[in-house]
Protein backbone atom coordinates (compact mmCIF):
# COMPACT_ATOMS: atom_id res chain seq x y z
CA UNK A 1 0.00 0.00 0.00
CA UNK A 2 1.57 3.17 -1.31
CA UNK A 3 -0.54 5.57 0.62
CA UNK A 4 0.50 3.81 4.39
CA UNK A 5 4.14 5.43 5.04
CA UNK A 6 2.97 8.98 3.92
CA UNK A 7 -0.27 8.68 5.97
CA UNK A 8 1.83 8.12 8.77
CA UNK A 9 4.20 11.05 8.22
CA UNK A 10 0.76 13.06 7.96
CA UNK A 11 -0.18 11.71 11.16
CA UNK A 12 3.26 12.63 12.44
CA UNK A 13 3.41 16.03 11.04
CA UNK A 14 -0.77 16.84 13.08
CA UNK A 15 1.29 16.46 16.14
CA UNK A 16 4.45 17.80 15.20
CA UNK A 17 4.45 20.84 12.94
CA UNK A 18 8.19 21.50 13.04
CA UNK A 19 8.84 17.64 12.19
CA UNK A 20 11.17 18.28 8.86
CA UNK A 21 12.39 15.14 7.61
CA UNK A 22 15.35 16.21 5.50
CA UNK A 23 14.55 16.88 1.64
CA UNK A 24 15.74 13.43 -0.20
CA UNK A 25 16.31 13.45 -3.95
CA UNK A 26 13.69 11.45 -5.68
CA UNK A 27 14.25 8.16 -7.19
CA UNK A 28 11.99 9.28 -10.19
CA UNK A 29 9.98 12.18 -12.18
CA UNK A 30 8.16 10.32 -13.67
CA UNK A 31 4.75 11.87 -11.89
CA UNK A 32 4.12 15.27 -12.84
CA UNK A 33 2.80 16.01 -9.15
CA UNK A 34 6.49 14.98 -8.33
CA UNK A 35 8.16 17.54 -10.04
CA UNK A 36 5.66 20.43 -9.05
CA UNK A 37 6.53 19.31 -5.61
CA UNK A 38 10.07 19.76 -5.74
CA UNK A 39 9.47 23.07 -7.38
CA UNK A 40 7.18 24.20 -4.99
CA UNK A 41 9.57 23.20 -2.13
CA UNK A 42 11.83 25.72 -3.31
CA UNK A 43 9.08 28.74 -2.93
CA UNK A 44 8.12 28.70 -6.77
CA UNK A 45 4.39 29.51 -5.65
CA UNK A 46 3.30 29.11 -9.17
CA UNK A 47 4.05 25.26 -8.86
CA UNK A 48 2.47 25.41 -6.17
CA UNK A 49 -0.58 26.83 -7.62
CA UNK A 50 -0.54 24.01 -10.34
CA UNK A 51 -0.60 21.37 -7.56
CA UNK A 52 -3.98 23.19 -5.69
CA UNK A 53 -5.37 23.42 -9.50
CA UNK A 54 -4.92 19.42 -9.57
CA UNK A 55 -6.07 18.90 -6.42
CA UNK A 56 -8.93 21.67 -5.37
CA UNK A 57 -11.61 19.66 -6.68
CA UNK A 58 -11.35 16.28 -4.64
CA UNK A 59 -10.05 18.37 -1.52
CA UNK A 60 -13.35 20.50 -1.29
CA UNK A 61 -15.73 18.03 -1.95
CA UNK A 62 -14.02 15.92 0.54
CA UNK A 63 -14.57 18.36 2.74
CA UNK A 64 -17.70 19.42 1.53
CA UNK A 65 -19.14 15.90 2.49
CA UNK A 66 -17.09 15.90 5.92
CA UNK A 67 -18.50 19.14 6.83
CA UNK A 68 -22.04 19.57 5.20
CA UNK A 69 -21.35 22.87 3.59
CA UNK A 70 -19.82 25.44 1.68
CA UNK A 71 -18.68 28.05 3.95
CA UNK A 72 -16.75 25.32 6.44
CA UNK A 73 -15.43 22.89 2.82
CA UNK A 74 -13.81 25.97 1.83
CA UNK A 75 -11.83 27.15 5.29
CA UNK A 76 -11.23 23.66 5.23
CA UNK A 77 -9.84 23.26 1.99
CA UNK A 78 -7.67 26.61 2.26
CA UNK A 79 -5.98 25.51 5.63
CA UNK A 80 -5.18 22.49 3.96
CA UNK A 81 -3.55 23.80 1.44
CA UNK A 82 -1.69 25.94 4.06
CA UNK A 83 -0.81 22.95 6.13
CA UNK A 84 0.39 21.13 2.58
CA UNK A 85 3.03 23.91 1.69
CA UNK A 86 4.01 24.14 5.23
CA UNK A 87 5.29 20.59 5.55
CA UNK A 88 6.17 20.15 1.88
CA UNK A 89 9.73 19.59 3.31
CA UNK A 90 8.53 16.58 4.98
CA UNK A 91 6.60 14.85 1.89
CA UNK A 92 8.40 11.52 0.67
CA UNK A 93 8.29 11.80 -3.13
CA UNK A 94 8.66 8.19 -3.63
CA UNK A 95 4.86 8.20 -1.64
CA UNK A 96 1.68 8.70 -3.27
CA UNK A 97 0.92 12.63 -3.06
CA UNK A 98 -3.07 12.41 -2.97
CA UNK A 99 -2.86 10.23 -0.05
CA UNK A 100 -0.90 12.35 1.53
CA UNK A 101 -3.13 15.25 1.04
CA UNK A 102 -6.16 13.38 1.79
CA UNK A 103 -5.00 12.35 5.24
CA UNK A 104 -4.03 15.93 5.98
CA UNK A 105 -7.44 17.16 4.46
CA UNK A 106 -9.05 14.73 7.17
CA UNK A 107 -7.25 15.65 9.40
CA UNK A 108 -8.02 19.66 8.79
CA UNK A 109 -11.89 18.74 8.66
CA UNK A 110 -11.81 17.16 12.03
CA UNK A 111 -10.28 20.01 13.53
CA UNK A 112 -12.39 22.28 12.08
CA UNK A 113 -15.99 20.04 12.90
CA UNK A 114 -13.88 20.04 16.85
CA UNK A 115 -13.63 23.99 16.61
CA UNK A 116 -16.66 24.93 15.10
CA UNK A 117 -18.77 22.38 17.80
CA UNK A 118 -20.15 20.27 15.25
CA UNK A 119 -19.66 16.59 17.51
CA UNK A 120 -23.62 16.62 17.68
CA UNK A 121 -26.18 16.98 14.84
CA UNK A 122 -28.01 19.93 14.27
CA UNK A 123 -32.00 19.51 13.91
CA UNK A 124 -32.55 19.21 10.19
CA UNK A 125 -35.54 21.98 10.35
CA UNK A 126 -32.78 24.41 12.10
CA UNK A 127 -30.39 23.36 9.27
CA UNK A 128 -32.57 24.43 6.65
CA UNK A 129 -33.98 27.59 8.51
CA UNK A 130 -30.02 28.42 8.43
CA UNK A 131 -29.70 27.80 4.73
CA UNK A 132 -26.97 25.74 5.64
CA UNK A 133 -27.89 22.69 2.65
CA UNK A 134 -30.32 24.65 0.87
CA UNK A 135 -29.50 25.61 -3.00
CA UNK A 136 -30.41 28.29 -4.78
CA UNK A 137 -33.03 27.54 -6.93
CA UNK A 138 -33.09 29.27 -10.34
CA UNK A 139 -36.45 29.63 -12.53
CA UNK A 140 -35.21 26.68 -14.15
CA UNK A 141 -34.65 24.72 -11.13
CA UNK A 142 -38.01 23.44 -10.34
CA UNK A 143 -39.46 21.06 -7.72
CA UNK A 144 -36.80 18.22 -8.50
CA UNK A 145 -33.76 20.49 -8.13
CA UNK A 146 -35.74 21.41 -4.16
CA UNK A 147 -35.99 17.64 -3.99
CA UNK A 148 -32.67 16.85 -4.87
CA UNK A 149 -31.71 19.23 -2.36
CA UNK A 150 -33.50 18.35 0.35
CA UNK A 151 -32.51 14.98 -0.35
CA UNK A 152 -28.90 15.93 0.40
CA UNK A 153 -29.41 17.68 3.80
CA UNK A 154 -30.75 14.90 4.70
CA UNK A 155 -27.81 12.66 3.67
CA UNK A 156 -25.89 15.31 5.51
CA UNK A 157 -27.85 15.10 8.49
CA UNK A 158 -26.89 11.06 8.31
CA UNK A 159 -23.81 11.62 8.09
CA UNK A 160 -23.70 13.99 10.83
CA UNK A 161 -24.85 11.23 13.47
CA UNK A 162 -22.09 9.30 12.63
CA UNK A 163 -18.51 9.68 14.34
CA UNK A 164 -16.08 11.19 13.08
CA UNK A 165 -13.90 8.53 12.24
CA UNK A 166 -16.86 6.52 10.88
CA UNK A 167 -18.15 9.70 8.86
CA UNK A 168 -14.11 9.80 7.44
CA UNK A 169 -14.13 5.59 6.57
CA UNK A 170 -17.46 5.78 4.80
CA UNK A 171 -17.12 9.38 2.98
CA UNK A 172 -13.81 8.05 1.53
CA UNK A 173 -14.87 4.48 1.18
CA UNK A 174 -18.31 5.05 -0.20
CA UNK A 175 -18.41 8.75 -1.47
CA UNK A 176 -15.16 8.97 -3.07
CA UNK A 177 -14.92 5.50 -4.18
CA UNK A 178 -11.38 4.76 -2.36
CA UNK A 179 -10.25 1.06 -2.05
CA UNK A 180 -10.40 -0.05 1.88
CA UNK A 181 -7.03 -0.56 1.88
CA UNK A 182 -6.06 2.99 0.45
CA UNK A 183 -8.49 4.40 3.62
CA UNK A 184 -6.50 2.22 5.86
CA UNK A 185 -3.93 4.10 4.60
CA UNK A 186 -4.87 7.66 4.90
CA UNK A 187 -6.84 7.06 8.31
CA UNK A 188 -3.72 5.87 9.57
CA UNK A 189 -5.57 2.39 10.16
CA UNK A 190 -5.59 -1.34 9.46
CA UNK A 191 -8.28 -2.15 6.70
CA UNK A 192 -10.05 -4.47 9.19
CA UNK A 193 -10.73 -1.45 11.21
CA UNK A 194 -12.01 0.25 8.58
CA UNK A 195 -14.36 -2.41 7.26
CA UNK A 196 -15.90 -2.42 10.73
CA UNK A 197 -16.38 1.23 10.70
CA UNK A 198 -17.49 1.39 7.48
CA UNK A 199 -20.12 -1.55 8.17
CA UNK A 200 -21.04 0.33 11.37
CA UNK A 201 -21.39 3.72 9.34
CA UNK A 202 -23.71 1.85 7.08
CA UNK A 203 -25.90 0.14 9.71
CA UNK A 204 -26.19 3.69 10.96
CA UNK A 205 -27.20 4.94 7.87
CA UNK A 206 -29.71 2.43 7.17
CA UNK A 207 -31.62 3.34 10.52
CA UNK A 208 -31.71 6.90 9.93
CA UNK A 209 -32.81 6.21 6.54
CA UNK A 210 -35.53 4.12 8.17
CA UNK A 211 -36.89 6.24 10.52
CA UNK A 212 -36.73 9.03 7.98
CA UNK A 213 -39.22 7.48 6.05
CA UNK A 214 -41.06 6.56 8.26
CA UNK A 215 -41.86 9.57 9.52
CA UNK A 216 -42.00 10.88 6.30
CA UNK A 217 -45.12 8.20 5.54
CA UNK A 218 -46.59 9.53 9.14
CA UNK A 219 -47.02 13.00 7.47
CA UNK A 220 -47.92 12.48 3.95
CA UNK A 221 -50.67 10.55 6.50
CA UNK A 222 -51.71 13.35 8.88
CA UNK B 1 -24.15 -19.83 7.66
CA UNK B 2 -27.02 -18.25 10.69
CA UNK B 3 -29.31 -15.27 9.99
CA UNK B 4 -27.51 -13.15 12.79
CA UNK B 5 -23.91 -13.73 11.33
CA UNK B 6 -25.69 -13.12 8.24
CA UNK B 7 -26.93 -9.74 9.17
CA UNK B 8 -23.12 -8.82 10.42
CA UNK B 9 -22.01 -9.46 6.49
CA UNK B 10 -24.62 -7.67 4.91
CA UNK B 11 -23.49 -3.93 5.39
CA UNK B 12 -20.23 -5.13 3.73
CA UNK B 13 -21.57 -7.23 1.31
CA UNK B 14 -23.59 -4.48 -0.35
CA UNK B 15 -20.25 -2.53 -0.45
CA UNK B 16 -18.37 -5.28 -2.37
CA UNK B 17 -16.43 -5.49 1.49
CA UNK B 18 -16.70 -9.28 1.34
CA UNK B 19 -13.96 -11.75 0.68
CA UNK B 20 -15.59 -13.93 -2.69
CA UNK B 21 -16.09 -17.09 -1.11
CA UNK B 22 -17.80 -15.03 2.03
CA UNK B 23 -20.00 -13.53 -0.57
CA UNK B 24 -20.64 -16.29 -2.35
CA UNK B 25 -21.69 -18.30 1.07
CA UNK B 26 -24.14 -14.74 1.54
CA UNK B 27 -25.95 -15.30 -1.74
CA UNK B 28 -26.46 -19.00 -1.25
CA UNK B 29 -27.94 -18.10 2.32
CA UNK B 30 -30.34 -15.35 0.64
CA UNK B 31 -31.69 -17.79 -1.73
CA UNK B 32 -33.20 -19.83 1.23
CA UNK B 33 -34.05 -16.53 3.88
CA UNK B 34 -36.68 -14.77 2.98
CA UNK B 35 -36.04 -12.10 5.78
CA UNK B 36 -32.22 -11.69 5.55
CA UNK B 37 -33.01 -11.09 1.36
CA UNK B 38 -35.58 -8.10 2.77
CA UNK B 39 -32.63 -6.62 4.94
CA UNK B 40 -30.14 -7.28 2.08
CA UNK B 41 -32.79 -5.23 0.15
CA UNK B 42 -32.93 -2.37 2.84
CA UNK B 43 -29.06 -1.97 2.78
CA UNK B 44 -28.86 -1.71 -1.01
CA UNK B 45 -31.23 1.12 -1.10
CA UNK B 46 -29.71 2.90 1.76
CA UNK B 47 -26.29 2.49 0.02
CA UNK B 48 -27.69 3.49 -3.31
CA UNK B 49 -29.49 6.76 -1.68
CA UNK B 50 -25.66 7.63 0.29
CA UNK B 51 -24.08 7.59 -2.95
CA UNK B 52 -26.80 10.12 -4.75
CA UNK B 53 -25.24 12.80 -2.11
CA UNK B 54 -23.20 14.14 -4.07
CA UNK B 55 -20.85 17.59 -4.30
CA UNK B 56 -22.70 20.41 -5.43
CA UNK B 57 -20.77 21.99 -8.33
CA UNK B 58 -18.26 24.95 -6.87
CA UNK B 59 -17.85 27.72 -9.74
CA UNK B 60 -15.05 28.63 -10.84
CA UNK B 61 -14.61 31.89 -8.79
CA UNK B 62 -15.00 30.20 -5.73
CA UNK B 63 -11.81 27.78 -6.81
CA UNK B 64 -10.14 30.89 -7.89
CA UNK B 65 -10.64 32.49 -4.37
CA UNK B 66 -9.41 29.80 -2.61
CA UNK B 67 -6.15 29.90 -4.61
CA UNK B 68 -5.47 33.62 -4.10
CA UNK B 69 -6.47 33.31 -0.51
CA UNK B 70 -3.88 30.06 -0.07
CA UNK B 71 -1.10 32.08 -2.18
CA UNK B 72 -1.24 35.32 -0.40
CA UNK B 73 -0.83 33.97 3.07
CA UNK B 74 1.83 31.95 2.04
CA UNK B 75 3.24 35.10 1.27
CA UNK B 76 2.44 37.03 4.17
CA UNK B 77 4.10 33.96 6.03
CA UNK B 78 7.50 33.69 3.73
CA UNK B 79 7.72 37.84 4.69
CA UNK B 80 7.75 37.15 8.10
CA UNK B 81 10.16 33.81 7.49
CA UNK B 82 12.51 36.29 5.90
CA UNK B 83 12.71 38.43 8.55
CA UNK B 84 13.15 36.39 11.52
CA UNK B 85 15.65 34.35 9.54
CA UNK B 86 17.39 38.22 8.89
CA UNK B 87 17.55 38.78 12.92
CA UNK B 88 18.72 34.87 13.72
CA UNK B 89 20.13 33.77 10.10
CA UNK B 90 20.97 30.50 11.82
CA UNK B 91 17.66 30.27 13.50
CA UNK B 92 17.39 26.71 14.59
CA UNK B 93 14.17 25.95 16.87
CA UNK B 94 16.08 23.15 18.79
CA UNK B 95 19.14 25.15 19.34
CA UNK B 96 17.03 27.91 21.06
CA UNK B 97 15.12 25.32 23.21
CA UNK B 98 18.58 24.12 24.33
CA UNK B 99 19.81 27.57 24.83
CA UNK B 100 16.42 28.82 26.75
CA UNK B 101 16.79 25.71 29.02
CA UNK B 102 20.43 26.23 29.72
CA UNK B 103 19.85 29.69 30.37
CA UNK B 104 16.84 28.71 32.57
CA UNK B 105 18.84 26.60 34.83
CA UNK B 106 21.32 28.61 35.17
CA UNK B 107 18.97 31.19 36.20
CA UNK B 108 17.97 28.90 38.66
CA UNK B 109 20.98 27.75 40.15
CA UNK B 110 22.04 31.28 40.66
CA UNK B 111 18.68 32.18 42.36
CA UNK B 112 18.62 29.62 45.25
CA UNK B 113 22.75 30.38 45.83
CA UNK B 114 21.91 33.73 46.19
CA UNK B 115 18.92 32.61 48.90
CA UNK B 116 20.46 30.19 50.54
CA UNK B 117 23.00 33.28 51.32
CA UNK B 118 20.23 35.86 52.35
CA UNK B 119 18.38 33.00 54.76
CA UNK B 120 21.02 31.70 56.52
CA UNK B 121 22.61 34.92 58.63
CA UNK B 122 25.02 34.39 61.55
CA UNK B 123 22.77 34.44 65.19
CA UNK B 124 24.60 36.14 67.86
CA UNK B 125 23.22 33.76 70.75
CA UNK B 126 24.51 34.01 74.37
CA UNK B 127 25.99 30.65 73.87
CA UNK B 128 27.89 32.21 70.82
CA UNK B 129 28.94 35.34 72.27
CA UNK B 130 30.34 33.22 75.39
CA UNK B 131 31.65 30.87 73.42
CA UNK B 132 33.72 33.17 71.65
CA UNK B 133 35.00 35.59 74.10
CA UNK B 134 36.18 32.97 76.51
CA UNK B 135 34.01 34.50 79.67
CA UNK B 136 33.15 31.82 82.33
CA UNK B 137 29.56 30.85 81.98
CA UNK B 138 27.91 29.40 85.50
CA UNK B 139 26.47 25.76 84.60
CA UNK B 140 23.47 26.18 87.19
CA UNK B 141 25.48 23.44 90.06
CA UNK B 142 27.85 26.35 91.03
CA UNK B 143 30.69 25.70 89.05
CA UNK B 144 31.90 28.13 85.94
CA UNK B 145 33.62 26.95 82.99
CA UNK B 146 34.28 28.55 79.97
CA UNK B 147 32.20 27.43 76.72
CA UNK B 148 35.98 27.76 75.05
CA UNK B 149 37.56 25.83 76.93
CA UNK B 150 34.73 23.33 77.29
CA UNK B 151 35.16 22.82 73.24
CA UNK B 152 38.75 22.87 73.49
CA UNK B 153 38.40 19.70 75.70
CA UNK B 154 35.77 17.94 73.56
CA UNK B 155 37.48 18.53 70.11
CA UNK B 156 41.05 19.02 71.66
CA UNK B 157 41.41 21.86 68.58
CA UNK B 158 39.57 24.82 69.37
CA UNK B 159 41.12 28.13 69.07
CA UNK B 160 39.61 29.98 72.14
CA UNK B 161 40.91 33.45 71.80
CA UNK B 162 39.78 37.11 73.16
CA UNK B 163 36.80 39.21 71.41
CA UNK B 164 38.33 39.81 67.95
CA UNK B 165 36.93 36.71 66.06
CA UNK B 166 34.59 36.36 63.62
CA UNK B 167 31.22 34.47 64.03
CA UNK B 168 31.28 31.20 61.96
CA UNK B 169 30.14 32.19 57.99
CA UNK B 170 29.74 35.78 58.87
CA UNK B 171 31.70 37.97 57.02
CA UNK B 172 31.66 41.06 59.38
CA UNK B 173 33.64 41.09 62.13
CA UNK B 174 32.00 40.31 65.30
CA UNK B 175 30.78 42.63 67.77
CA UNK B 176 33.38 42.48 70.75
CA UNK B 177 32.51 42.91 74.20
CA UNK B 178 33.54 46.66 75.45
CA UNK B 179 36.75 46.07 77.18
CA UNK B 180 35.15 47.44 80.33
CA UNK B 181 32.41 44.92 80.51
CA UNK B 182 35.64 42.35 79.88
CA UNK B 183 37.58 43.43 82.46
CA UNK B 184 35.16 44.76 85.16
CA UNK B 185 33.10 41.76 86.01
CA UNK B 186 32.90 39.66 83.72
CA UNK B 187 29.78 37.73 82.71
CA UNK B 188 28.23 34.63 83.86
CA UNK B 189 25.35 33.50 82.43
CA UNK B 190 23.30 30.15 82.90
CA UNK B 191 24.62 28.12 80.30
CA UNK B 192 22.43 27.71 77.66
CA UNK B 193 20.37 24.19 77.08
CA UNK B 194 21.46 22.87 73.43
CA UNK B 195 19.07 24.32 70.93
CA UNK B 196 16.69 22.27 69.57
CA UNK B 197 14.16 24.01 66.90
CA UNK B 198 14.03 27.33 65.87
CA UNK B 199 11.56 28.93 68.53
CA UNK B 200 14.81 27.81 71.09
CA UNK B 201 17.36 29.33 68.56
CA UNK B 202 15.37 32.59 68.07
CA UNK B 203 14.68 33.53 71.91
CA UNK B 204 18.37 32.94 72.28
CA UNK B 205 18.83 35.52 69.88
CA UNK B 206 20.92 39.15 71.39
CA UNK B 207 21.46 42.13 70.26
CA UNK B 208 24.14 43.61 71.64
CA UNK B 209 26.12 43.95 74.62
CA UNK B 210 26.27 47.78 75.16
CA UNK B 211 28.04 49.30 78.40
CA UNK B 212 25.70 52.66 79.13
CA UNK B 213 27.99 55.75 79.42
CA UNK B 214 25.09 57.48 81.50
CA UNK B 215 25.46 54.66 84.55
CA UNK B 216 27.58 55.40 87.31
CA UNK B 217 31.14 54.75 86.93
CA UNK B 218 31.19 52.36 89.40
CA UNK B 219 28.40 50.11 87.68
CA UNK B 220 28.45 48.56 84.42
CA UNK B 221 25.36 47.57 82.95
CA UNK B 222 24.32 45.30 80.10
CA UNK B 223 21.21 44.99 77.82
CA UNK B 224 20.61 41.58 76.01
CA UNK B 225 17.48 42.18 74.03
CA UNK B 226 16.02 39.11 73.42
CA UNK B 227 14.01 37.63 69.98
CA UNK B 228 10.90 38.76 72.23
CA UNK B 229 10.89 42.48 72.47
CA UNK B 230 9.17 42.09 75.75
CA UNK B 231 11.69 40.30 76.58
CA UNK B 232 15.67 42.31 77.68
CA UNK B 233 17.85 41.18 80.07
CA UNK B 234 19.26 43.84 81.98
CA UNK B 235 22.65 43.16 83.47
CA UNK B 236 24.02 45.93 86.60
CA UNK B 237 27.35 44.58 87.70
CA UNK B 238 29.88 46.52 90.18
CA UNK B 239 33.19 47.21 87.97
CA UNK B 240 35.52 45.49 90.12
CA UNK B 241 39.32 44.71 89.04
CA UNK B 242 39.04 42.11 86.97
CA UNK B 243 39.93 38.60 88.47
CA UNK B 244 42.54 36.19 86.50
CA UNK B 245 39.76 33.72 85.45
CA UNK B 246 37.26 36.35 84.02
CA UNK B 247 40.57 37.75 81.55
CA UNK B 248 41.55 34.77 80.84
Amino acid sequence: MEWNNAALMADQLRFDDRTVTPATEPRSFNSPIVALVMRARTGDLSAFDQLIIAHQQRVIGIAWRMLGNQDDAQDAAQETFLRVYKHLNGFDTKQDFSGWLYRITVNVCHDLARKRGRGNPVSLDAEREAGNFAEPVSPHNTESSAMHAQERAIIARALATLSEKERAAIVLRDLEGLTTEEVAGILGSTPTTVRSQVSSARAKIKTFRDRWLKRSVQNRER
Amino acid sequence: MKCEHIEQLIPLYVGGDLEPPEADDLRHHLTGCALCRRLNEEFQASHTWLSTFAVPEFDEASFATLRASVLSQIERQEKRGSWIHWLLPKWNPRLVLAVSTAALVAVTALSVAVYRKQIAPPKKTVGNLVAETGIPVSTGDGQSVTLAENRLSSNGNSTATGGKRRFPGSKTPEPALPEEALNNGGLSFPLEPPVTGPEQAESETTTAVEPEDKEPKEMLRIELQTADPNIRIIWLTPKSAPTESNTK
